[in-house]
């Protein structure tokens, strides 16, 4: 991935969302005990936007979000700024990151029920200069989408670029074949 | 593509593209700590880029404050204030006009660099937060692609100015202000004569007196659109007033002039600004905006003294230049007129009757898109877009009250409108109404926030929609504002029912509380501030508005307004009502009280910083000389480069900067011609032995006359080299200088005139 404005969600399952209110605690409580091994910073809540990023966790290298866009609700993960990563390693780091914390998020007791579908995907690149919405930055990209992917899920995803409008950051989808929690998911890809 | 400087070579304005890659070498240069840090700072602040909380490195999680691990370690940006800390970017929109393609590059920035939402403020301006400094010159450059410009949306300048969103299309306006506001902006950025300010200034338009779209009571300068019969001619002009301003000591502007010819605005401002450089405060920065000095001198003498400054002003052609493009901010329509037949479906009539209002123009309207807390995301920004593109001829305007306003709108399109705003989250009615509650950042994101005035304003907005069904006309008309601190940034004192942040101490415990501010208004320009009445838990602010609301509805005598209301029953009573709510519970009986709105953690107020509102008072000629050293700089980095020509050149220009910076310490009408530049330097400086270096003597001044002499360029890299060195020891002289200038200093003018 040339860009390294990565951005990353996977959806909640249907009807298992708590109160936004409830993320705001747990995001603060993150912060207090420095549970992401990076630099956190503070808790946002946006939740009178209408299909916004409702409570966002602000950090030095990422952001993470409950992220109501699109009128389905999930978890983002963000990544600002360049890591000590490389370019063919950046997506796949993003995307332990993203399934670490969803995962931090459904065994907190205070979201009781929270689950995350990890079959789905969507990956944004917000970094218009460097990933313009068009079909040869797909064309460019999508080989690297596709072994990140598989080195993290371990099946062959199917994706799909989303949103045409060249205004919007570039955008693809991917159906992972994942099945299990986000955790499940993690063990498996850090074992291998 | 490498970089957006290069993709937008050709796009940007070269003024803004120069003066965006010179914040990108200080940026360089305060990396290399070459810069000092409040030099820095100033610098950043000019170019609308603010701290934010936390950005000391500290924060407290509830129970004690801890450090932030910043990766950039020591290095700041600012006085206490870490380099990799995120901040807020501030984007002018000058009268609040946004275009299509400007909410979508706006958009695209907030998505990119900040949090992807766009904040609008009670100045209409762009607000975006958590911004790493490094993205700043990029995002500038995309703004300034699209005819935005960040340059003085900070600092010790003039900021935003502001006028009604109604300009152009008002039943009620004298004529459209909007081209003035456009010219003042135009006229007094970057202008010498607004660059030695001891604190910010802002200025404001109106169409007219009575209503409060303009604000032009709490502004330093606030002009107000008048018509004046003379020989059967109709002449436009301005009633000027000047030093309004809130904060903790809110003034109303006082009259400086009845009535400023159209042709006399721009030399008004001018005067009025060169004054304020000089007679402002600058010690002392709670007492150093125009307001003081005006108390200080009293308006007659203040006025006496415009007008003396005004005869010594150097003729500008731009003063009435403008005058002859009055059209230059002029809109058009993209359907034709027509009236709305019938009625439409009850939640269109319900958002229709608080939030369009027919336009001067038959058959359009001004459909108002209420934006809770003045937030949008980028998603709804571009939907914005197309929708101004289908709808309202591209003419959008942002407002003081933080909501969105398309005009243009042919009436017989409102409906359609309305639906596409449904989809998009954004057919909110209430425009303008006590569920449209306003609110400066407040704890949110700004150092100097003591209350949560945003998480306050949230929870009245989710409160009173539940209440407003059932609510009197009357209630439903009030304006609530909530300010996070005394700076007053939420504009509470010009509300019917006013918000300020403050805490308290319950048995050594903090309790975010808010006093109560009542008796302002919101008509008539803003016409009267209202007044602290006590303290009450911030838990209880909204019991608070309910009672008193259902009180004034209540009692109310015929059509008596919430002002008069107040003033009639007496601030005793409403006392009476406050300290009913002011009791605070134990902490064991009811621990929600000690943490405030929309924030979980135990409150308190460790997290407050040292503000930036007040920018850092650096002179104009310390600035200068600063941007002379730049220069120098770059003249270095083009010799490296090979360019032998632009290398000289730019240290010739160095030596210009710097020498102009001192010869206007003493000859402030002077111009930006070499020659002149040459000419008064030698005859106010030089000639005066100001100059003189105790060792050197006239050397270094000799410096520039011989570079001057040949033209300022070199013929070999031998000549420019030394041109550079030249150049350097030439700055270094003129700080010299000027330190033998400021112990040379008589007292202040403002001194002499108070004695
Ligand atoms: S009023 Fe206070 S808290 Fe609000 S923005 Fe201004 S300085 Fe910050």
């Amino acid at each position: 991935m040339k860009s390294h404005k990565i951005s990353l969600k996977l959806y909640a399952k249907p009807d298992t969302l708590p109160v936004a209110a409830q993320f705001v605690a747990v995001f603060h409580d993150w912060i207090k005990e420095g549970v992401l091994g990076e630099t956190l910073i503070d808790v946002v809540d946006y939740g009178h936007v209408h299909h916004g990023p409702a409570v966002l966790l602000i950090g030095h290298e990422s952001d993470l979000a409950l992220d109501l866009s699109e009128g389905r609700p999930g978890l983002s993960y963000q990544r600002k700024r360049v890591a000590k990563d490389d370019p063919a390693t950046r997506l796949g780091d993003s995307l332990r990151r993203l399934l670490g914390a969803a995962a931090r998020l459904e065994s907190d007791p205070r979201l009781a029920g929270l689950g995350f579908e990890v079959d789905e995907l969507l990956l944004r690149v917000l970094d218009r200069l460097h990933a313009p919405n068009e079909l040869a930055t797909y064309e460019s990209e999508r080989r690297g989408i596709e072994e990140a992917l598989r080195g993290v899920f371990g099946a062959s995803a199917a994706l799909s670029r989303e949103g045409l409008d060249p205004r919007a950051p570039f955008t693809v989808r991917a159906r992972t074949g994942a099945r299990g929690g986000a955790r499940a998911v993690l063990e498996r890809a850090l074992a291998s | 593509m490498a970089s957006w400087k290069e993709k937008l070579a050709g796009a940007t304005p070269p003024d803004q593209a120069r003066d965006i890659a010179i914040f990108e070498t200080q940026i360089a240069l305060r990396r290399q700590d070459k810069i000092e840090e409040k030099l820095f700072a100033e610098t950043r602040l000019r170019r609308g880029v603010y701290g934010q909380r936390y950005d000391n490195g500290e924060r407290h999680d509830g129970v004690a404050t801890r450090p932030i691990a910043y990766p950039s370690g020591e290095l700041t940006k600012g006085p206490m204030t870490l380099w990799d800390a995120p901040g807020m970017q501030r984007i002018k929109l000058p009268f609040g006009k946004v275009t299509a393609r400007q909410l979508e590059v706006l958009a695209e920035c907030a998505e990119e660099y900040s949090d992807a939402i766009l904040h609008v403020t009670t100045r209409q301006d762009i607000q975006l937060h958590f911004v790493h400094i490094d993205d700043t010159p990029d995002m500038m450059r995309r703004l300034a692609a699209t005819g935005i410009t960040t340059k003085e949306a900070c600092g010790n300048a003039v900021r935003n100015i502001t006028a009604c969103e109604y300009a152009g299309v008002c039943n009620d306006e004298s004529f459209d202000v909007a081209p003035y506001a456009h010219a003042a902006t135009y006229f007094l950025m970057g202008h010498d004569d607004t660059q030695d300010f001891g604190r910010k200034f802002k200025i404001a338009f109106s169409g007219c007196a009575d209503h409060p779209c303009g604000l032009t009571s709490f502004h330093d300068i606030g002009c107000i659109a008048r018509v004046r019969e003379e020989g059967g001619v109709k002449r436009r002009g301005f009633e000027v007033y000047v030093g309004g301003g809130l904060g903790s000591v809110p003034h109303a502007a006082k009259l400086l002039d009845a009535f400023v010819p159209e042709v006399e605005l721009l030399p008004t401002l001018q005067a009025v600004s060169r004054l304020f450089g000089r007679l402002g405060e600058r010690e002392n920065r709670a007492r150093a905006r125009l307001k003081f000095v005006i108390k200080k001198l009293g308006i007659e003498e203040f006025t006496r003294l415009v007008k003396l400054e005004r005869e010594k002003l150097r003729n500008d052609p731009r003063w009435t230049a403008y005058l002859s493009d009055l059209g230059v901010v002029a809109e058009a329509p993209n359907r034709p007129p027509a009236p709305l037949e019938g009625r439409g479906a009850p939640a269109f009539e319900r958002w229709r009757s608080t939030n369009v209002r027919p336009q001067a123009q038959p058959g359009y309207a001004v459909a108002t898109v209420t934006l809770p807390l003045g937030d949008l995301s980028s998603d709804q920004a571009r939907a914005l877009a197309d929708l101004a593109r289908e709808f309202a001829g591209d003419a959008m305007r942002t407002t003081v009250e933080q909501n969105l306003t398309f005009r243009w709108v042919s009436e017989a399109d409102l409906p359609q409108l309305f639906e596409k705003l449904e989809a998009i989250g954004l057919a909110e009615p209430g425009a303008s109404t006590i569920t449209d509650v306003t609110s400066c950042p407040g704890t949110d994101t700004c150092k100097l926030g003591i209350s949560s005035s945003r998480g306050l304003a949230g929870e009245l907005r989710r409160h009173l929609r539940v209440l407003e069904d059932t609510m009197a006309p009357a209630a439903k008309a009030l304006h609530i504002k909530a300010s996070g601190c005394f700076n007053a940034c939420g504009q509470h004192h010009a509300a019917d029912l006013g918000f300020l942040g403050v805490s308290r101490n319950v048995n050594g415990r903090r309790v975010p509380h808010f006093q109560v501010v009542v008796g302002g208004q919101w008509s008539h320009n803003a016409g009267a501030y209202g007044l602290a009445i006590g303290a009450i838990p911030s838990k209880n602010v909204p019991e608070m508005v309910k009672r008193l609301s259902d009180r004034f509805v209540a009692e109310r005598r015929g059509e008596e307004t919430f002002t008069a209301f107040v003033e009639r029953i007496g601030k005793k009573e409403i006392r009476a009502m406050v300290e009913k709510l002011a009791v605070v519970p134990a902490y064991e009986a009811d621990r929600s009280y000690y943490s405030d709105w929309g924030d979980p953690r135990e409150y308190s107020i460790g997290d407050m910083g040292v503000g930036e509102c007040a920018g850092e008072v650096v002179p104009y000629v310390q600035m200068a000389l600063a941007a002379a050293e730049r220069e120098v700089f770059e003249a270095q980095v083009l010799l490296e480069q090979g360019d032998v020509e632009a290398a000289a050149g730019r240290a010739y220009r160095a030596m210009l900067t710097a020498a102009r910076a001192l010869a206007r310490e003493r000859e402030p009408n002077i111009g930006d011609d070499a020659d002149e530049i040459v000419r008064t330097f030698q005859r106010e400086v030089v000639d005066t032995k100001l100059f003189l270096d105790p060792f050197a003597g006239a050397k270094f001044a000799h410096y520039l006359t011989k570079a001057h002499r040949e033209g300022g360029g070199a013929d070999s890299a031998e000549g420019a080299h030394q041109r550079i060195e030249e150049a350097q020891l030439f700055v270094d002289a003129s700080h010299q200088c000027h330190e033998r200038m400021v112990k040379a200093a008589q007292p202040s003018e403002l001194a002499r005139a108070a004695e």
